[in-house]
């Protein structure tokens, strides 16, 4: 350890730790361009440099290591005029385009010039300024606009470290110098939105969320992604009901506008994939359920909610006195929080039987963004992306779902096909992706043998095509409630919308039927996972507030699972 | 808080009488008559609507959109003037433009003039001036509020 002065304040670091994190820890933010916490040192912008007590010229703190009795002054006079003479430079051929740029409202440039830039510029004649490529394409996903670059390598550096796929570099010299892939051949990878984060001004721009908002329009919502069972943090960008009113005709409010990577050091670090940050196109898709649906004489009939509960619950009833508990049947998800598959699980128990099969999907193809030489149910690799494509696998097996549903619905289809089990409640689709076709049609005609098959879900499919009631519930993005990732760490996402049409939260529509069969009464996800704390051994003492924004881990016992993949490879992952 | 007028206590003895007030107000009415008679260029009254006192070109009129020297919008789409619109009532879809150094254009541009309170920050927020209240024109009067929304074509014809 070592202590140091900044400011006048006193820290205490570790040996090797640079002056521009201990300046953090003492709650100092030194400005800078090319430090990322997650990439090497470049000291290439000169931004950082500081003032070192015994040392003549200034030092650049991202590369300075601390000493023991160092004495650092991060803005004298001096350091301010230096600021600002490092500022002009980084300017003199900066278009300052900020009404056009998409990064404009978000942007390091933009904000440190009003912090520590404001400058007198020298340079007069703007026609002088070098002029460069702009709206270069870089492949599907990436734009680059090179005149905005300010040549801080951090995009250099996550493509040689983080993905090391060594795509991007510098070319020509001096005030020509340029970023860019060699031959402008295109980016390729599952991780390239990261380099529109990484880079602190509007030269790398995701080309889906260009023109499509400007940022103080957005607000983020803390969630997490629900595309692999690794649980990346995110923040989902969204314009809410009753928020920003401006320009709202054709920025409609209501909406997810993009998902952004929020950092956990020990799940996803400062990044997400692609696959991930596209996501959010699966909540406003054209096929979404959004009322409940009763199977009439002529297919399915839009129904109140009323009726729903109603009908579906005296028919359970019925079922059980006439043909026993065990004659009805429930599916847990893999797909649906903690909350939702507890629910189901009191409930089942409430009627006297025990659930104990659950579904996992397994995505069938592509995904929007996704590069690979497999399907994406099959693809993983050693930076983020996991086999396992179910956000909560290791939660709803907590619960209390042991079997998974493969082929022959772990003994569930055979039973349905004997007739011994008439009524079944499913959590989402247990068919939507099965691989094989022909299994998939006995499957489905298995199925239609049932009394009762009622299926809640956010989308339509050839199962719930079937169903005698379909009930409409939501997305990750509309509801409240908790994952379990791989590690086994429970993670909360939150409601950032409202549920489309008449939908409502699979937590709300479960805790009618709980009520209704007296299993007690439940108005809000925190609630159920109070009730879920209580009851389930491998919850024991959470609570939301525990979970935080890091998260709580199931105890020891319980994060060692066949079933989920093990830790992320370390290559490249920092942390 | 009330401003109190303070009255005379006592009215004069020509106020109590009544009709010598009464007969001076005349006078000065019989006066303008006259001189409004044989001295008509000095009327005060305007005749409108055939008439029109002149409007000061300070004044905040109907929005236009200026043009390039193509004939295409100037507006690059940056949405400041809806971000500094206080009535919320401008709404702009932004587009590729095919000139790289342009970036950006409008795909669609509306105002609601049912909803604008003609302050002019759309004017003061726009970076390059391709927003101007300056035509001349006061606002659309319609019986629909739906024909008061104006689009880009009706604006870039000014
Ligand atoms: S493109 Fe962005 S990240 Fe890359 S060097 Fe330029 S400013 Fe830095
Ligand atoms: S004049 Fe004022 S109210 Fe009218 S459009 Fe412009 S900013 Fe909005
Ligand atoms: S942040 Fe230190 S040189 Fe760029």
């Amino acid at each position: 350890m070592m202590t140091l002065t900044i400011d006048g304040k006193k820290v205490e670091v570790p040996e090797g730790t640079k002056v521009i994190e201990a300046a953090q820890k003492a709650g100092i933010t030194i400005p800078r361009f090319c430090y990322h916490p997650a990439l090497s040192i470049a000291g290439v912008c000169r931004l950082c440099t500081v003032a070192i007590e015994g040392q003549k010229k200034g030092a650049i703190s991202c590369n300075t290591p601390v000493a023991e009795g160092m004495v650092v002054y991060t803005n004298t006079p001096e350091i301010q005029e230096t600021r600002k003479g490092i500022y002009e430079l980084h300017m003199a051929n900066h278009p300052i385009d900020c009404p056009v740029c998409d990064q404009s409202g978000e942007c390091v440039l933009q904000n440190y010039y009003m912090q520590v830039g404001r400058y007198k510029s020298a340079f007069k004649n703007t026609a002088e300024k070098v002029q460069k490529r702009k709206v270069v394409h870089l492949g599907e996903k990436i734009v680059l606009d090179t005149e905005r670059c300010i040549l801080c390598d951090r995009c250099v550096r996550f493509c040689n470290e983080i993905t090391k796929n060594y795509e991007l570099n510098r070319f020509n010299r001096g005030n020509h110098t340029e970023i860019g892939t060699f031959e402008n051949r295109p980016l390729t990878g599952n991780y390239q939105e990261n380099l529109v984060d990484v880079c602190p001004v509007g030269a790398l721009l995701s080309k889906d969320f260009r023109f499509k908002v400007r940022v103080w329009w957005v607000e983020p919502v803390d969630s997490i992604c629900n595309q692999c069972s690794r649980g990346c943090n995110i923040q989902l960008h969204v314009r809410k009901k009753g928020g920003q009113v401006q320009n709202t005709v054709f920025h409609p409010t209501n909406e997810v506008y993009r998902i952004k990577p929020r950092l956990h050091a020990d799940v996803n670090s400062y990044w997400i994939c692609d696959v991930g940050r596209y996501s959010y196109k699966q909540i406003h898709t054209e096929s979404r359920l959004s009322q409940p649906l009763k199977k009439g004489p002529r297919g399915l009939q839009a129904k109140g909610w009323a009726d729903a509960f109603e009908d579906i619950a005296s028919r359970m009833r019925g079922i059980a006195q006439k043909s026993g508990p065990s004659s009805v049947a429930a599916l847990g998800s893999a797909q649906h929080t903690n909350e939702e598959n507890y629910l189901l699980w009191r409930w089942m128990k409430k009627m006297g039987t025990s659930p104990t099969v659950y579904h996992r999907a397994v995505p069938k193809g592509g995904r929007p963004g996704f590069h690979g030489d497999v399907d994406w149910g099959e693809f993983e690799d050693n930076l983020l992306i996991q086999k396992d494509k179910n956000p909560n696998t290791r939660g709803v097996q907590a619960v209390g779902f042991h079997k998974e549903f493969t082929l022959d619905g772990a003994g569930l289809l055979p039973a349905i096909e004997r007739g011994e089990i008439k009524a079944l409640y499913c959590l989402g689709d247990p068919l939507r992706d099965l691989q094989n076709k022909e299994t998939f049609l006995s499957a489905l005609s298995a199925m239609e043998r049932l009394e009762l098959l009622v299926v809640q879900d956010a989308y339509p499919s050839d199962l719930a095509s079937r169903a005698t009631w379909v009930l409409p519930g939501v997305t990750f993005a509309e509801k409240e409630g908790t994952f379990t990732n791989f590690q086994g760490r429970v993670q909360r996402i939150r409601k950032a919308i409202e549920p489309l049409g008449e939908a409502k939260a699979d937590w709300e529509i479960l805790s009618e039927f709980v009520k209704r069969f007296e299993g007690g009464e439940f108005s809000s996800a925190e609630g159920i996972f109070e009730a879920l704390a209580q009851e389930i051994p491998a919850f024991h003492g959470m609570t939301y507030e525990m979970i935080g924004s890091k998260g709580v881990m199931l105890p020891l016992t319980q994060t060692l699972s066949p079933q989920s993949g093990e830790r992320a490879k370390g290559e490249g992952f920092n942390p | 808080m009330a401003i109190v007028v303070q009255r005379k206590e006592r009215l004069s003895l020509a106020e109590r009488l009544y009709i010598p007030i009464l007969l001076g107000g005349l006078v000065v009415t019989t006066r303008r008559f006259f001189r409004n008679l044989f001295h008509p260029e000095n009327l005060v009254t305007v005749q409108y609507p055939e008439e029109r006192r002149p409007i000061s070109p300070q004044l905040r009129f109907r929005h236009r959109l200026t043009k390039r020297e193509d004939g295409t919008p100037r507006c690059v789409a940056c949405m400041c003037c809806p971000t500094a619109c206080p009535a919320n009532c401008i709404h702009i879809e932004p587009q590729e433009h095919s000139d790289p150094t342009i970036e950006k254009r409008p795909a669609r541009f509306e105002i609601d003039l049912s909803r604008c309170v003609f302050c002019g920050l759309c004017v003061e927020a726009c970076p390059c001036d391709a927003i101007r209240m300056d035509t001349g024109k006061l606002g659309s009067p319609s019986y629909q509020l739906k024909n008061m929304v104006v689009d880009i074509d009706f604006l870039l014809k000014g």
